[in-house]
């Protein structure tokens, strides 16, 4: 049984803007284990990204803050670390790869220069060393040219290079945990297979844990141990790939699921959509951020909000009427074949 | 499967939202340009200030103001350099005798003529050319950039001088409306540019095609559906436009080269008043009320120009400057 | 890249040559004809009007005179008649000119670079504290300054930093007019320098506070943006720590595109030494201009035209250049 590398206890950040106080992480807790795959799913504004950027905590004040809870790494807290201890953190312990990576590359340095910048400032290394030690980086995300690219420019590259360039400069320090924050949306289809692959892979074979952060449900099918599906800054429900999947406890989760289009059934009915539009997150009222679109939604989904409850083994749902709901979907057991 | 749900509550949650507080009302563009211009306090100052000045300029002849041009003396002879103690002379006289409150007054006509005139050339000239140039691309646009190229990169002031020399000898009397005509020539240029890129990228938008589609000519495809929507740039740009015209006015009646005297205008009189102030008569006040005039115009027309620009489009960046 | 300056080298030519034609026809149709001038103006010898009607081609029709005086006028190497003489009757073109052009030169150097030492850290100042004192004081001050035609920057200085403050201390910090001073030949090499600066500052400050208000404000724009982008935030997350960030990541994007505002602010700084050297009596190529065309003198005029037109390409060319040298986007294309 694999230790707990990352546990996050009731986070909430919170960004002052002109309008009000955005709630856009509000009470989240979660456990990433040594190793796992762990995919977060959500639509923009769910509080994926804010959450990632608050483990790394690169939430800028004046106008972010992380107002409470905890972030273990390992059982320290990261919300207790100075600067300095969490400049240690960042890139070492845990690595951070964003969307574009044609923006996220400073556009007036050699890639050499960024990788060997990380590599440098985190291991004890040489110039010498460090330059082989950032090749090889290369070649593990199966960059051609490997040793001549070092001294290219971002702009020099495609997207998809400069994608497994960020990987290789996430990896490079041998992380325990990277986050990889929607690291394919900017990807054409074709190169984004390719990319997931490749994570897959060096994963695997360093024994890193992935957070792996979404909106394309798809993605994380194929890829994670763990689904963790958000909304309105708070969990909605999280669990096995195959518990999200098949034994669905909560209505948005379904209605993601009823708006994918799978391979492996045969679908009689259209798909459906999710009506209404996502919460303002600056006054989202009490209860249940999801009810004005939830085709569940009853009086109490108004006035209590529902906390996370474990239904079954590991499998979490917020949701008052979990598992009652009859959301199972056995559709593709019972069609194919 | 899908179809069948269980127990859904019919409750009219549009009706709650809206007793909540929480309904969208519709709101119109020129509504949401007024609340934003209304808000910038600076620009609504400016546009007062910039109302007050005109108007006094305009309406001139109609205050209690002395002759401009006319030189006083006292009981026995020259009344001259006489310091501001309220009274007579509010702003003081100059060397020969003339109010300078009244100068600087009057003098705002000059300035103002100028840089609106100049405003609207800029503007018509400026617009015609970067539609044209947009709108029908290939070398029609090339042809005309590379037109507005050299003429954006003639040096500026000392073209001006070779120019308003030029004019002031051949069109005594009218220095108000060639200096317009100069200073919109020297000036339509970036805005023309501006112009450019709006229409190029306006052009491909759907609702052209649709236009054309329905039958509508090149003329009416511009002016009737894409102008409208390019109208912010080029409001903003020309306000702006109009302050730097008026200091290039200033500048061209300091160095002597705008109107004639003894018709005041506030650079020919920073220009006299330095000389006699720092020359060791010590007048300051002949060099502080018109560049105090000047100054306080030309940041009213760009504080104006800026709210204008956050109102309009807050999200776009027009000029780099 | 090299196609792309010949492309500019041409433009160039082209530009200079649309100003020497504008020039030249609009002084030939200002004032009286040049020959009963030079008739009429007493200090002028019979032969001087013959060589110079001669030379100029005064008795020909303007479009001839425009390409006698072009043919003339490239033969630089003929120094120092290949720019004629100037119809003041007080010699060579060619001398009078070039005596002036140092003078402009070190006055725009200096201005330029006081806009550059002071523009730009305070704009980058004013990004890392936004909305602090500093940066509303300089943003409300840069708005003021923008807003005040440069003579009354000029005007302003001279009140205030020359004679007031000499009044109040009793001491003479800086001069009003001149390069130097009278016997300044006959000063000690320090004293040479303290009496250059002391005549330097003001003109060269009053035209250097324009440019750096617009420095100051695109360089805080430009930080700003960099400070807010994707890299910046991928610095941090790699651990490194936050001077790093800022002054390697942050700051040499951000020092690029000023290079662009300063190619278009040369022609600027060109026309604020015209005005200001008239202020404070500096002997450079403006003050000649003006005097040149009260006079209508217009060999002086022409070539002062061409000179200015000239330097201003030669600048805007060396920034571009400059641009493309320092940014890797357009050095590998």
């Amino acid at each position: 049984m694999a230790e707990p590398l990352l546990q996050v206890r009731n986070l909430r950040t919170y960004f002052s803007t002109e309008e009000g106080i955005v709630r856009a992480v509000d009470g989240l807790s979660f456990t990433i284990y040594e190793s796992e795959r762990f995919g977060v799913v959500g639509e923009s504004g769910s509080g994926k990204s804010v959450c990632a950027l608050s483990i790394m905590r690169l939430i800028e004040p004046p106008s972010g803050e992380i107002v409470t809870g905890e972030i273990l790494l390992q059982g320290r807290n990261l919300l207790e670390f100075s600067d300095e201890e969490m400049q240690d953190v960042r890139g070492a312990e845990i690595a951070m790869i964003f969307q574009d990576p044609m923006t996220a590359l400073n556009p007036v340095y050699t890639i050499g220069n960024q990788l060997l910048e990380t590599i440098t400032l985190h291991q004890k290394v040489g110039q010498k060393e460090a330059f082989e030690i950032a090749v090889e980086a290369l070649d593990d995300v199966r960059l051609p040219n490997a040793r001549e690219r070092m001294s290219d420019y971002p702009h020099q590259l495609s997207g998809g290079m400069r994608q497994r360039v960020m990987i290789a400069m996430g990896l490079s320090c041998n992380p325990k945990l990277l986050i990889a924050d929607e690291p394919t949306t900017a990807l054409d289809v074709t190169t984004q297979a390719q990319i997931l692959d490749l994570l897959l892979d060096l994963a695997d074979k360093r024994k890193t844990a992935v957070m792996l952060i979404t909106h394309d449900l798809g993605v994380v099918a194929g890829f994670c141990d763990t689904i963790q599906v958000m909304y309105g800054g708070r969990l909605a429900e999280r669990g096995v790939t195959a518990a999200i999947f098949d034994d669905t406890y909560h209505p948005y989760t379904a209605g993601l699921l009823g708006s994918m289009t799978r391979m492996d059934e045969v679908r009689e009915e259209r798909l459906m959509s999710i009506r209404g539009a996502p919460p303002s997150l600056i006054n989202p009222g009490g209860g249940c951020r999801f009810r004005a679109r939830c085709d569940y939604a009853k009086e109490v989904c108004r006035t209590d909000t529902p906390l996370p409850r474990e239904i079954t083994q590991e499998h979490w749902a917020a949701c008052h009427f979990a598992p009652d709901l009859g959301l199972v979907r056995r559709t593709h057991k019972e069609k194919v074949g | 499967m899908s179809d069948e749900r269980k127990g859904v509550d019919a409750t009219d949650y549009a009706a709650l939202d809206a007793a909540e507080g929480m309904a969208v009302e519709p709101v119109t563009q020129w509504r949401l340009f007024w609340t934003r211009f209304t808000h910038h306090r600076l620009a609504m100052w400016s546009a007062l200030g910039l109302a007050i000045i005109v108007g006094a300029a305009v309406f001139a002849d109609l205050l209690p103001l002395r002759d401009p041009i006319q030189q006083f003396s006292d009981a026995t002879g020259r009344a001259n350099n006489l310091l501001n103690p309220g009274g007579q002379f509010p702003f003081g006289t100059d060397r020969l005798g003339r109010d300078v409150l009244s100068r600087v007054v009057y003098g705002g006509r000059t300035s103002l003529a100028v840089g609106f005139l100049t405003g609207l050339m800029v503007a018509t000239f400026g617009t015609i050319v970067g539609s044209v140039a947009g709108y029908y691309g290939r070398w029609i646009d090339t042809a005309l950039m590379r037109f507005t190229d050299i003429v954006l990169s003639l040096p500026l002031l000392p073209i001006a001088i070779v120019s308003a020399a030029f004019l002031r000898e051949n069109f005594r009397g009218k220095e108000w409306l060639t200096l317009s005509v100069l200073l919109g020539f020297l000036l339509w240029g970036s805005l023309a540019r501006i112009v450019r890129a709006e229409f190029l990228s306006l052009r491909e938008k759907e609702f052209v095609e649709a236009a054309r589609a329905a039958g509508a000519r090149d003329r009416r495809i511009i002016f009737r559906h894409i102008l409208p929507n390019a109208l912010s740039p080029i409001i903003v740009t020309t306000t702006l436009t109009i302050g730097t015209a008026i200091i290039l006015e200033a500048a061209l009646s300091f160095l002597g080269f705008g109107v004639r005297p003894p018709t005041p205008a506030w650079g020919e009189m920073a220009s006299t008043g330095g000389r006699e102030a720092v020359g060791g008569a010590g007048a300051w006040w002949l060099v502080l009320f018109p560049s105090m005039a000047l100054i306080s115009t030309v940041l009213a027309v760009n504080f104006l120009g800026d709210g204008l620009r956050d109102a309009l489009d807050p999200t776009q960046s027009i000029d780099r400057k | 890249m090299a196609q792309y300056v010949v492309r500019r080298v041409v433009y160039g030519m082209v530009t200079v040559l649309a100003v020497s034609i504008i020039t030249f026809w609009l002084v030939q149709n200002t004032g009286a004809d040049a020959l009963d001038r030079l008739r009429g103006n007493p200090r002028i010898q019979p032969e001087q009007i013959r060589e110079m009607s001669e030379y100029f081609g005064l008795d020909r029709p303007p479009v001839e005179q425009y390409f006698t005086w072009a043919k003339n006028f490239v033969q630089v190497w003929n120094y120092p008649d290949a720019w004629g003489q100037s119809f003041t009757g007080s010699g060579p073109v060619q001398e009078r000119v070039f005596d002036k052009v140092l003078g402009t030169l070190r006055l725009m150097v200096t201005a330029l670079l006081l806009a550059l030492l002071i523009g730009i850290p305070l704009g980058i100042f004013q990004a890392i504290k936004q909305y602090s004192f500093l940066d509303q004081t300089a943003t409300t001050a840069s708005f003021i300054t923008f807003s005040t035609p440069i003579f009354v920057v000029g005007i302003g200085l001279q009140i205030l930093l020359a004679l007031y403050l000499e009044r109040w201390t009793g001491v003479k910090f800086f001069y009003t007019s001149g390069m130097n001073s009278v016997n300044y030949s006959q000063f000690s090499f320090w004293a040479k320098v303290g009496d250059s600066v002391q005549h330097l500052f003001l003109p060269a400050m009053s035209i250097a506070l324009i440019s750096i208000a617009a420095y100051s404000r695109y360089q805080r724009a430009t930080m700003l943006e960099v400070l807010h982008s994707d890299y910046m935030r991928t610095a941090k997350a790699k651990g490194l720590p936050r001077r790093t960030v800022v002054l390697k990541h942050g700051l040499r994007n951000a020092l690029i595109p000023i290079v662009t505002l300063v190619s278009l602010d040369i022609a600027g700084l060109l026309g604020g030494a015209v005005i200001t050297e008239s202020i404070f009596g500096w002997p450079g190529m403006g003050r000649l201009y003006i005097e040149a065309i009260g006079l209508n003198d217009w060999p002086i005029i022409m070539a002062l035209v061409v000179v200015i037109s000239f330097m201003v390409v030669v600048m805007n060319l060396l920034a571009d250049l400059a641009y493309g040298w320092l940014d890797p986007r357009v050095r590998y294309e």
